[in-house]
């Protein structure tokens, strides 16, 4: 018996389905302490140069070991004070303005390295059809940019780590749809619903809205006289009037003198020039969705073109840094939808709370393991024999270490239909090792060539049976079924499982068995 | 386990019967609902939430209840219950049509008479439009798999008779399947279609371990080749079968359950299918 063992552990293809064991070990725990990491960072927390994922140790000198002691902390927090965050990165100081918001949220450690679909973690998602003005279907190019401007203003709220993909149907249809799991999701839906609402307000008067912006946005530039930064765009006619009538309006007949935007009233800011030193002129607002991006000023010489009735089409905002320039070109893109679209209609919305993606989560993990006990059962009260049942044990539990393994090392989020997928390619693993079992048995009184030429003639079976699943899961794969994002999950781990069967774990099985059978 | 020759060909009218009484069901359902089978909110649009209550639900009143509260035709009332524990852990309330997601939250307030917080619940809501789409990408990429399936069966036999009646088992095998879904109410989704699909992989599993060993094999009574591998055949479908019912049995997420459900009546429509009506086909064909 021993030297069976240690044959079968040494013939090749059993030492390739133990390095994919191994190799699976190796990948799937995260080598993370208990404790919380850094789960999400707001772009507007007092942190935000932290990374997801850091490891926390301390917050203001106490010490965390639990998602309570966190909870605790932050309680004890206090405006206007200054935090002091230690994490494995090293430690973070940040100054709290008027809250006690820290704009990062954490979670507990998670000791496998695997990625959980919505479903398990909780987490949004918003589907979305554009409406064009005309009511013709969308072309692939308005609906790319108009997905990009989604993501853009996702991005201006510090939401991260969104995936925003693009459906089209045969009949000409398409969708957008966003998806953001984990924390900080819940305000996905909000945020997508009120559509690109930009404003452009002087002092608190709207004077145009961002329908009135003409693209395209020009690129962020230096300007090497000034050393301020530029981002230069274009507005319509009516727009450009508007602005200048209420500008003009706004400013007082003769605008108090100024050296900062501290001597001037509220709502004003100094506009310096050469000739008359500054002067308080009205400020101009650029607001996406109500949140103000930008406020400065006119320029002194576009003051003096307004005042003299010159209406300007093309305008240029200057900022003092690259950063607030970038952010700038971003609302004037993010608020403007291609001209083509009407509306982003809301089509579909999901929000699964994190506390029911847990449950679900439990629960197929403790239904996975019945099931394979049950299998497990069955196959010990058809054979009776250990040396048959150890084994076909030992390979489902292989296959779906080595599922999840491969999970974690292409970074395939594991949803309800993925674990669905592993069931059903272990499941049919199962079937395949059952079939080797019973044609290795006829021969296994004969001689070993007759072995080994039934255990190939069960393989011819399996091959069939697993190209047959493999043709079938791919049509879900196809691009014009991507609609269907929602099983390409189910569809992929079940053919990963269904490769790892017949390419690794069937060949060891079938010698491993050949062996103890002689 | 012995049956002769003619008793097993007698055996026949099982699947035949199995099939029609299938097919009838579904025209039965398309004269009362113009539809053969009732899809989800998945394929047909609607708002579902699912709430923590853990309070024992009369789930026919809070149907009726909650449908008048609305003023919708469907509302589908579930209730999960923790695997561990075996408690109820969850209502999962799901009305079609393009209902607003905040009129179902008020609904659910009213009837069982709790504050929902924003955020303790999960709501999925999918307008008619989008489920038009999914519908019809369902319906193209199940018609794919299956002509993949049926082009794999024939690549492999290449004579037309056996790749014929194994195709035919595994479509008689979907025809009961739907059958049965549309008996007890499952509705169709995308959970019930990925179940569907599973079936296509294990149908072909049992049918060519079937045909193999009649056409492939040589030696002894074609039906003793039958038994032969229908010895094999009736494991396989035990392990997972007993597999399935587990998972319908432990698991707390719907998604799951549909999935066990179907996979459980499709394998035993299998057995009937394969073992009784392709095996006659074949033992036919041979003489």
């Amino acid at each position: 018996m021993a030297s069976k063992i240690t044959r079968i552990l040494k013939h090749p293809r059993v030492l390739t389905l133990i390095f994919f064991i191994v190799l699976s070990l190796f990948v799937l725990p995260t080598y993370q302490p208990d404790g919380v990491e850094v789960a999400y960072v707001s772009d507007n927390s007092v942190f935000a140069d932290i990374n997801e994922g850091e490891y926390v140790y301390e917050l203001n000198g106490n010490s965390i070991k639990t998602l309570d002691q966190y909870t605790s902390a932050v309680s004890e927090l206090a405006p206007d004070s200054q935090v002091t965050l230690q994490t494995k990165g090293g430690t973070y100081r940040g100054l709290l303005m008027n809250t006690t918001d820290l704009g990062i949220t954490v979670r507990e450690t998670s000791r496998v390295n695997l990625e959980f679909g919505l479903d398990l973690k909780g987490g949004a998602r918003v589907t979305l059809e554009p409406i064009t003005v005309n009511g013709t279907p969308i072309t692939q190019d308005v609906l790319s940019s108009t997905a990009s401007v989604l993501t853009a203003r996702l991005n201006v709220y510090g939401l991260k780590n969104m995936v925003v993909r693009t459906i089209a149907d045969s009949s000409g249809r398409s969708f957008i749809d966003v998806e953001m799991a984990g924390e900080g999701s819940e305000k996905v839906v909000g945020i997508v619903k009120s559509v690109g609402k930009f404003e452009l307000k002087i002092i608190n008067e709207s004077v145009f809205s961002g329908e009135a912006i003409v693209p395209p946005i020009g690129e962020p530039q230096k300007n090497v006289q000034s050393g301020s930064w530029e981002v230069p765009f274009t507005i319509n006619t009516k727009a450009a009037g508007q602005l200048r009538d209420v500008y003009v309006g706004a400013s007082s007949e003769s605008p108090a003198s100024c050296t900062s935007d501290t001597d001037c009233s509220e709502g004003y800011g100094c506009a310096s020039s050469t000739i008359a030193g500054g002067i308080c002129l009205p400020n101009i607002r650029m607001l996406l969705d109500d949140r103000e991006t930008f406020s400065a000023p006119a320029s002194f010489s576009l003051y003096q073109t307004w005042k003299f009735g010159e209406v300007t089409k093309d305008l240029v905002v200057q900022t003092g840094g690259q950063e607030l320039a970038e952010e700038v070109q971003i609302v004037l893109e993010a608020g403007r939808l291609p001209g083509e679209i009407k509306e982003l209609r809301i089509v579909s919305q999901d929000y699964i709370d994190p506390k029911l993606g847990k449950d679900f989560l439990r629960g197929a993990l403790i239904s996975s393991i019945g099931a394979l006990l049950a299998v497990g059962l069955v196959v010990f009260i058809r054979y009776r024999l250990l040396k048959i049942t150890l084994p076909i044990m030992l390979i489902v539990f292989s296959e779906v270490l080595i599922i999840l393994g491969i999970a974690s090392l292409i970074k395939w989020s594991i949803d309800l239909p993925a674990i669905a997928g592993i069931i059903a390619a272990v499941g049919t693993g199962v079937d395949q090792q059952i079939i080797i079992t019973d044609w290795a048995l006829r021969g296994g009184k004969e001689k070993l060539w007759n072995l080994r030429r039934n255990i190939k003639k069960a393989f011819t079976i399996i091959m069939v049976a697993a190209s047959t699943t493999i043709a079938a899961m791919l049509s879900l794969a196809y691009p014009a079924f991507s609609g269907l994002y929602a099983l390409r999950g189910f569809a992929i781990v079940t053919i990963i499982g269904v490769l790892i069967g017949i390419l690794v774990a069937r060949p060891a099985y079938a010698r491993a068995i050949e062996i103890i059978l002689e | 386990m012995k049956i002769s020759e003619s008793t097993y060909k007698k055996l026949v009218v099982i699947p035949i019967i199995l099939i029609l009484a299938s097919v009838s069901m579904l025209f039965i359902n398309y004269s009362n609902t113009g539809e053969f089978l009732v899809k989800g909110i998945d394929l047909e649009g609607g708002t579902q939430i699912t709430i923590h209550y853990s309070n024992p639900v009369d789930i026919s009143k809070a149907e009726s209840n909650i449908r008048e509260f609305l003023g919708v035709a469907d509302v589908d009332v579930v209730t999960t219950t923790n695997p561990a524990s075996r408690k109820q852990e969850t209502v999962i309330i799901s009305a079609s049509g393009d209902i607003e997601g905040e009129n179902l939250v008020e609904a659910a307030e009213d009837y069982f008479g709790i504050t929902l917080a924003p955020n303790t619940y999960s709501i999925k809501m999918l307008g008619s439009s989008l489920a038009i789409t999914f519908w019809s990408q369902a319906k193209w990429a199940f018609t794919f798999a299956f002509i993949f399936m049926a082009s794999v069966v024939f690549i492999y036999f290449r004579t037309p008779y056996p790749s014929f009646t194994v195709v035919l088992a595994i479509f008689c095998d979907i025809l009961v399947i739907l059958g049965f879904m549309s008996l007890v109410g499952i509705k169709l989704s995308l959970a019930t279609i990925a179940a569907l699909l599973m079936i296509l992989g294990y149908g072909v599993d049992s049918n060519i371990l079937l045909a193999n060993k009649i056409l492939k094999e040589s030696g002894g009574l074609v039906i003793d080749r039958i038994y032969d591998a229908m010895k094999t055949g009736l494991v396989m479908s035990a392990s997972t079968i007993s597999a399935m019912l587990v998972l319908v049995i432990l698991s707390n997420s719907i998604v799951l359950q549909q999935i066990g459900l179907v996979l459980l009546i499709g394998l035993i429509a299998d057995l009937v299918n394969t073992w009784i009506l392709n095996g006659n086909l074949l033992l036919w064909h041979q003489k």
